[in-house]
C-alpha cells in the first residue's frame, strides 16, 4: 500500500492530523515518564479477564466469548485514552465496561434476552435489562451472603462509581475535557490520577461482582487461579468476604 | 511458575527450523522460486516473533499467508498491528484445540505448522506436556480432515523435573479412533518416564507414531535440545517434514 503524504491532504485534515500526531506523541511520553509502572498494573488487571474467558467457556461460552472480548478492549482503550491525555473519552470507556460486565452476569442466565439484545428487537425505554436499579444482582443469594460476610454493601460502590462515570457520559462539568486556557488534550497529574483509581475500582467491583455471579464456576477453579483473582481486588474487605462467603478453602494473606 | 525462553528461540530458528523449512519448501513446491508462499500456522507471541520475519526474509512465506496464536488478548492485539493475516487466541492453544468451537478450523490446512509451546508463556506443572501433546494429535487429526496433504512441523517445549505419564499420553491417544489404527504401541519406555532423555525420545517417537495415525509418514526429522541459561531446564525442539 503506498505511503500516505500529509502534504497531499486537504488543509483542514491536514492541520487535524499533524497536530493529532504531536499532541498524542507528546502525551504518551509524558505520561509513560511518570505512570509507566502504573500502567503497567493496570494491564496487568486487564489479563484477569482472560482467565475469566477461560472459566466460564464451558457453560456460559455463548454470552461471555462474546461480552469478555468487549470487556477487555473498553479496559484497554481507556488506558491508551488515558495515555493520550483523552480523560474524559478514558472514563467513558469504564462505564462502558462496567456496564458490559453487569450484562455479562445478567445474560448468562438469560439467553433469551441475550438474543433480543444482541439483536435489538426490543425497546426497553432507556431501562437497563435486569430492570430498576441493581436490584436484580442485590438478589443474588451470592449477593446477599458476600454483604453479610463483608458487612460492603457491593452495589452502593457499584452505584457510587457508575454515577462518576457517568457524568464524563454526559459532559457534565468537571469532566470537561476543555478549559478556557487549553482545547487540546494534555497530560495533567490530578486527571490522570482520578482516572486510574477510577480504573482500578472499576477492576475491583468487575471481579468481585463475577466471583459471585459466577461462583460455582469460580470455586470450582483451582487455589492458583482463585488467589490471580482475588489479588486484583484491592479492598481487604472485599476480599475477606469473598472468602468467607463462598467460602474459599485455602489459607493465608492473598 | 512461567518461564521465559524468547532469548533461545532465535537460536533454534537459525539451526534448526529454517534449515529444514527451506528444504521443505523446496520440496513441496520445487516451481515456485521467487516466493513458496507456504501458509504458515505458529504459536508465538508479540515479544519475539522472529520466526516469520526469518521465513519471510528466506521468501519461504508472506504476512498474508500467516496465522497465529497467542494466548493472551493483550498479546493478540499487539501482534494484530503487525500485518499478519489471522491472528488468533485469548487463550491457552491446547485447550481451545481440544473445544468445539475452535476458530482454526477454518483456517487449515498449513504448509508449516509451528506449536512452539515455549511461546505461550506456559506454567510448569504436571500434565503440561501430555496436554500439548494431546493438542498436537488434535492438530495434525484437523490437517487430515482438511485434506492437507505435505507439512513442515515443529514442537517445542520445556523439558522440566515433571515425570511424564507415558499411560496417560497413549490412553488420550488412542481414545481417539481412526480405521485401520492398532493404538500408538510405544511400549519401550517405563511409566512414568523421569530420565530427560528418555522423555525426549518418547515425545519424538510419540510425535511420529501420531502423524502416521493419520496417514503421514516423515521424510526428515531433526531435534535440538538447548539448556536454559540458570536453570535445570532444557528447551526441546523437534521438526519433521511429513508427507503423504
Amino acid at each position: 500500500m503506498a505511503k500516505l503524504n500529509p502534504n497531499s491532504l486537504p488543509e483542514l485534515t491536514k492541520s487535524m492530523f499533524l497536530g493529532q500526531q504531536k499532541w498524542s506523541a507528546s502525551n504518551w511520553d509524558d505520561t509513560l515518564k511518570k505512570h509507566s509502572r502504573d500502567a503497567e498494573k493496570l494491564l496487568n488487571k486487564i489479563k484477569i479477564f482472560d482467565l475469566w474467558k477461560e472459566i466460564l467457556e464451558i457453560k456460559y461460552g455463548g454470552v461471555s466469548n462474546e461480552l469478555i472480548p468487549e470487556i477487555i478492549m473498553d479496559a484497554y482503550i481507556s488506558v491508551h485514552f488515558a495515555c493520550m491525555g483523552l480523560y474524559k473519552q478514558a472514563n467513558v470507556c469504564l462505564r462502558a465496561q462496567l456496564e458490559t460486565a453487569l450484562r455479562l452476569v445478567h445474560f448468562s442466565t438469560h439467553s433469551i434476552e441475550f438474543k433480543w439484545w444482541k439483536d435489538g428487537i426490543v425497546d426497553q425505554g432507556g431501562q437497563e435489562w435486569w430492570g430498576k436499579g441493581y436490584d436484580y444482582f442485590c438478589r443474588l443469594e451470592e449477593v446477599k451472603a458476600f454483604e453479610k460476610a463483608s458487612n460492603q454493601a457491593l452495589f452502593n460502590v457499584v452505584k457510587k462509581i457508575y454515577k462518576i462515570l457517568s457524568k464524563y457520559v454526559h459532559s457534565e462539568v468537571p469532566s470537561f475535557q476543555t478549559t478556557q486556557f487549553r482545547l487540546s488534550p494534555k497530560y495533567k497529574i490530578d486527571l490522570y490520577k482520578k482516572w486510574s483509581d477510577n480504573f482500578k475500582e472499576v477492576q475491583d467491583c468487575i471481579n468481585t461482582l463475577f466471583s459471585l455471579g459466577f461462583s460455582v464456576e469460580f470455586k470450582a477453579r483451582n487455589t492458583n487461579d482463585q488467589k490471580k483473582i482475588l489479588r486484583i481486588i484491592r479492598f481487604e474487605k472485599f476480599k475477606k468476604g469473598l472468602r468467607k462467603s463462598l467460602p474459599l478453602k485455602f489459607k493465608g494473606r492473598i | 511458575m512461567m518461564i521465559n525462553v524468547d532469548a533461545l528461540k532465535d537460536r533454534l530458528i537459525t539451526e534448526l527450523w529454517l534449515p529444514i523449512a527451506i528444504e521443505a519448501g523446496t520440496g513441496f513446491y520445487p516451481k515456485l522460486r521467487k516466493n513458496k508462499k507456504m501458509r504458515l500456522f505458529s504459536l508465538t507471541n508479540d515479544r519475539n516473533f522472529n520466526e516469520i520475519v526469518r521465513f519471510e526474509e528466506n521468501k519461504l512465506t508472506q504476512r498474508e499467508n500467516v496465522a497465529v496464536w497467542t494466548k493472551d488478548t493483550l498479546k493478540r492485539i499487539r501482534l494484530e498491528t503487525e500485518s499478519i493475516d489471522i491472528v488468533l487466541g485469548g487463550s491457552p492453544y491446547e485447550q481451545s484445540i481440544l473445544g468445539n468451537n475452535c476458530p482454526l478450523q477454518e483456517h487449515f490446512p498449513r504448509d508449516i505448522i509451528n506449536l512452539d509451546f515455549t511461546s505461550q508463556d506456559p506454567d510448569l506443572g504436571n500434565g503440561r506436556i501430555e496436554k500439548e501433546l494431546e493438542s498436537l494429535e488434535k492438530t495434525v487429526k484437523l490437517q487430515d480432515q482438511k485434506q492437507g496433504k505435505n507439512f513442515l512441523l515443529i514442537y517445542t517445549t520445556i523439558i522440566d523435573s515433571n515425570n511424564l505419564n507415558k499411560g496417560g499420553v497413549i490412553q488420550t491417544s488412542d481414545s481417539i479412533r481412526v480405521n485401520g489404527w492398532s493404538g500408538l504401541n510405544i511400549n519401550n519406555f517405563l511409566q512414568p518416564i523421569s530420565d530427560e532423555s528418555r522423555k525426549e525420545a518418547f515425545i519424538a517417537e510419540t510425535i511420529q507414531r501420531m502423524c502416521q495415525k493419520y496417514g503421514y509418514r516423515s521424510s526428515r526429522t531433526d531435534n535440538k535440545v538447548v539448556d536454559i541459561p540458570i536453570r535445570n531446564e532444557k528447551l526441546y525442539s523437534m521438526v519433521g517434514i511429513y508427507m503423504r
